[in-house]
């Protein structure tokens, strides 16, 4: 191994031991990761920028643009009223709404832009039950992980993964992986249902006045609510054909935030701009020069060999072995920067001879977004809902978070293990 | 402790007090003073503190507002800045 690789993986171990410990905001380390790896002339600024991914920065801008515009309508608040009505006030209907609203919007925005959107409603609802919010809570963090699981757009990871996979568009990663996230969003709504029942108890006065709310009064500006749902709509339908249109999918997602921004006018401009994330998207940009810094000195194509050894070059084990790594992996790190890491390594395995990666790819999807389940810092959604409650007087602890978590993840896992399985290797 | 007036003629205002909060129940007799009370509720709304006030919009056009012991003041005090009540004073 050259001493280049050798920098590399010394940059890339410090980088990553101080996102994990947190002690600093993980986008100044990412970035100063992926400076340093300039600076030393590990790689050059050209090869960097080559190697930041700006289909990935593109499509979650453009996401994070249609949101700002879209939530500021109150069509969230709307229907998270419109569940608990339909749920009757009743607690534990309502936890099971909630979950699956809060995973079908994660399907199609990204994770913490729906728990920002769907938490203060769900204080105001546990509120008026006069319940503990912190039950509905965890469910909406389970389920956000694992709606975000199903389509190419819901997860970072997925991000990521169709971006570098062009062959790997929005209908496969729906066709592929939705079926077996219903699957698991079903078993996994169960167990919250037996695990909460005896705590989400109130009394029959008080559903009556859920029923007495006026969703209606949510909305706050029905022609924005117009413009903003046919603009997204127009963007899931481009998503889902954006295969056969030969468009990366950041194309579709930057025309459907500028369309609505055209046609709502520059009103909303700087408050949308405002509100995109800019330290996640600095974040990437660190990742993807520091990772670039392992595959342009070979590290990552050592890795993959090692791997391949492991396995004896069998898709199967190699598969189920990515499935799992990923998820344990993800449970106590940042997804993020470890698919990152992955990605170039699956890449490398087909050069080496697994001819078909693409259950290697799903069980990357699978593992690195439903191990974020696992723990309370495994996935943004997580820790900024923790936060969130902390903040109004709610304390969500690792170890009770991680004693509910941890096992629904196993289970999801062990769930999806059986399918990769049975869906790429028997039938 | 804050002492508050309204003109009865545009909004009506009671209040029940519980151990963390107090609640207050608001029937609307005017557009005018519907507006102004969307405005206190936005404003409250749109800061980084999800639970210190409450709003619940009933079908009968009545109004529920449960405000955080702490925040009573706060409340208060913007109910008075966006005109829904016509006096503030300490008591």
């Amino acid at each position: 191994m050259t001493n280049q690789a050798l920098f590399a993986i010394g940059i890339f171990l410090v980088t990553y031991a101080f996102i994990i410990s947190e002690k600093l905001h993980r986008t100044i380390v990412a970035m100063c990761g992926g400076i340093l790896m300039v600076l030393f002339g590990i790689v050059t600024q050209e090869q960097a920028i080559h190697h930041i991914d700006f289909n990935t920065l593109g499509l979650l801008i453009g996401m994070m643009i249609l949101v700002a515009v879209t939530a500021q309508t109150g069509v969230f608040k709307y229907v998270a009223i419109r569940a608990a009505k339909a749920a009757k006030g009743k607690p534990v209907r309502i936890l099971v709404y909630l979950s699956i609203i809060t995973a079908l919007a994660s399907a199609f925005l990204d994770n913490v832009t729906t728990v920002l959107l769907i938490v203060p409603v769900t204080f105001s609802i546990a509120r008026q039950l006069q319940l503990n919010p912190v039950p509905f809570l965890i469910s909406e963090i389970i389920s956000s992980n694992a709606g975000g699981t199903a389509t190419l757009i819901g997860d970072p990871p997925n991000i990521m993964i169709g971006s570098s996979v062009p062959e790997l568009d929005f209908m496969s990663f729906l066709v592929n992986l939705s079926p077996i996230i219903i699957i698991i969003m079903a078993a996994t709504i169960i167990c919250l249902v037996l695990i909460y029942r005896k705590q989400l108890v109130t009394t029959p006065e008080l559903s009556a006045k859920i029923m007495q709310l006026n969703e209606r009064d949510e909305i706050t500006d029905t022609k924005l609510l117009k413009k903003s749902l046919t603009v997204m709509a127009l963007t899931i339908i481009g998503f889902m054909l954006h295969g056969a249109l030969h468009l990366e999918s950041a194309t579709i997602a930057l025309t459907g935030a500028f369309l609505l921004l055209l046609i709502t006018g520059e009103h909303y401009l700087e408050d949308a701009i405002s509100k995109v994330e800019w330290s996640t998207i600095f974040f990437f940009i660190g990742l993807f020069v520091l990772v670039s810094g392992l595959v342009e000195t070979g590290v990552i194509a050592k890795l993959a060999g090692e791997a391949i050894k492991l396995t004896g070059a069998d898709p199967l084990k190699t598969s189920l072995l990515i499935l799992w790594l990923s998820a344990i992996a993800s449970a106590f790190v940042d997804n993020i920067p470890f698919v990152a890491t992955m990605i170039p390594m699956i890449k490398e395995m087909g050069a080496l001879g697994i001819t078909n990666l693409e259950p290697l790819w799903w069980s990357l999807a699978l593992g690195a977004c439903l191990g974020g389940n696992g723990t309370l810092i495994g996935a943004s959604a997580n820790v900024i809902v923790a936060g969130l409650a902390a903040k109004e007087g709610h304390h969500i602890g690792f170890v009770s978070f991680m004693k509910i978590a941890f096992p629904l993840m196993i289970m999801s896992i062990l769930i999806s293990h059986v399918y990769v399985y049975l869906r790429y290797f028997i039938w | 402790m804050l002492h508050y007036t309204f003109d009865e003629k545009l909004i009506t205002i009671t209040e029940t007090k519980q151990s963390s909060d107090v609640t207050f129940q608001i029937e609307i007799h005017s557009e005018i003073m519907r507006s102004r009370l969307k405005q206190v509720r936005s404003f409250f709304e749109d800061n980084k503190d999800y639970t210190d006030v409450l709003f619940y919009s009933r079908e009968d056009g009545t109004y529920e507002v449960i405000v955080r012991n702490d925040m009573i003041t706060g409340f208060l005090i913007h109910a008075f800045r966006f005109q829904c009540l016509t006096s503030l004073r300490w008591a």
